[in-house]
């Protein structure tokens, strides 16, 4: 009779373990919720300008690059009209670029590449003012994270510009 | 015994009550606070003010013209066709929620030189809480442009767009 008692107790006790564990596991979880909800997530309630997919997203960055394309040198001509006759930046047009792009820009673009694109070999034109093009480290480029403005010169070529909000 | 086993049944029914509330407390206080908080819109209202600043200012490439003008810097807001109209709560209407400036610079000797011409409209106070910190300041917003008059003159412009909003952004 004492043993069979004896082993109901300890039925008893190992039953309430479990409920006591689960409860702790339960009480965890929640609080793990509760935490991620309110800390985390709760703060993520901005709705930022860079996403890419806005139509409006780049706007002063674009309507800067028609202007660029529409500078015209000491000898009259655009810039535009040099890039679809030498194929490349010149003196003039890099350091006008490097002067738009990289300085003025800066702040809100760290990163930036302009230059010539041939579409139909999709191959980059390296110039001396903005390199051969810009280096993404760390894997895809984000869409919220860059403009890319294209200015087709012909069929083939094209004038790009790549602005990039952080640094690579 | 059976007594016994009733009396275990019993507690172990208040306990799945009290865990069920817990949870489904959890639960509400969870949604809550997550789905509680304002979506912070401010910045995309800024960046559109901007934009639709520097679509007023530059147009096909050019410097569009009367923008240098006292008139332009009169009539700044009919002539960029800009509303600063806001919902009429916390007293916004009367403090005005928006302050938009447009800052015309020489290019060629930017930056260090003072600025050719200036227009602005919206609340001017807002310009003073840009530097602070934390989610209960305005949002500012600065934006470059590079454009050309049909003269061949170049500018740098600096748009500075502003966006108050900050009772219901600082819940």
């Amino acid at each position: 009779m004492s043993s069979e008692i004896k082993k109901n107790k300890k039925g008893q006790i190992g039953e309430t373990m479990t409920w006591v564990v689960a409860t702790i596991i339960i009480i965890i979880i929640l609080a793990i919720s509760i935490f991620i909800s309110s800390f985390y997530l709760g703060k993520s309630k901005k709705i930022q300008e860079s996403y890419s997919w806005l139509p409006t997203a780049g706007i002063p960055a674009s309507k800067s690059l028609f202007s660029y394309m529409l500078t015209l040198d000491s000898e009259g001509k655009t810039v535009h009209s040099q890039l679809k006759e030498e194929d490349n930046l010149n003196e003039f047009s890099g350091n006008l670029g490097k002067k738009i792009f990289l300085e003025f820009y800066g702040k809100e673009y760290p990163a930036a590449w302009l230059g010539m694109v041939n579409r139909s070999h999709l191959s980059i034109t390296g110039n001396d003012y903005f390199g051969s093009s810009l280096t993404v480290k760390g894997g895809a480029v984000g869409k919220s994270d860059y403009i890319l403005e294209i200015i087709r010169l012909d069929e083939d070529k094209s004038v790009e510009l790549f602005l990039a909000e952080r640094k690579y | 015994m059976i007594k016994n086993r009733k009396g275990t049944e019993k507690i172990i029914s208040v306990y799945w009550f009290a865990i069920l509330f817990i949870v489904a407390g959890a639960m509400v206080y969870m949604v809550s606070s997550f789905y509680g908080k304002p979506y912070d819109t401010r910045e995309i209202e800024a960046g559109l003010l901007a934009d639709k600043a520097a679509g007023c200012v530059s147009y096909a490439g050019y410097l569009r013209g009367g923008v240098l003008s006292q008139e332009f810097k009169e009539k700044f807001i009919e002539a960029c066709g800009l509303n600063f109209e806001t919902e009429d709560v916390y007293g916004w209407k009367e403090q005005g929620q928006y302050f938009l400036q447009i800052d015309f610079y020489d290019f060629n000797s930017y930056p260090g030189s003072n600025s050719l011409f200036s227009a602005f409209a919206g609340n001017d106070n807002l310009k003073d809480f840009c530097n602070l910190e934390g989610e209960k300041s305005s949002f500012c917003l600065e934006r470059g442009l590079y454009t050309l008059d049909k003269e061949g003159k170049l500018y740098a412009i600096k748009i500075t767009s502003i966006v108050r909003k900050t009772e219901k952004n600082e819940q």
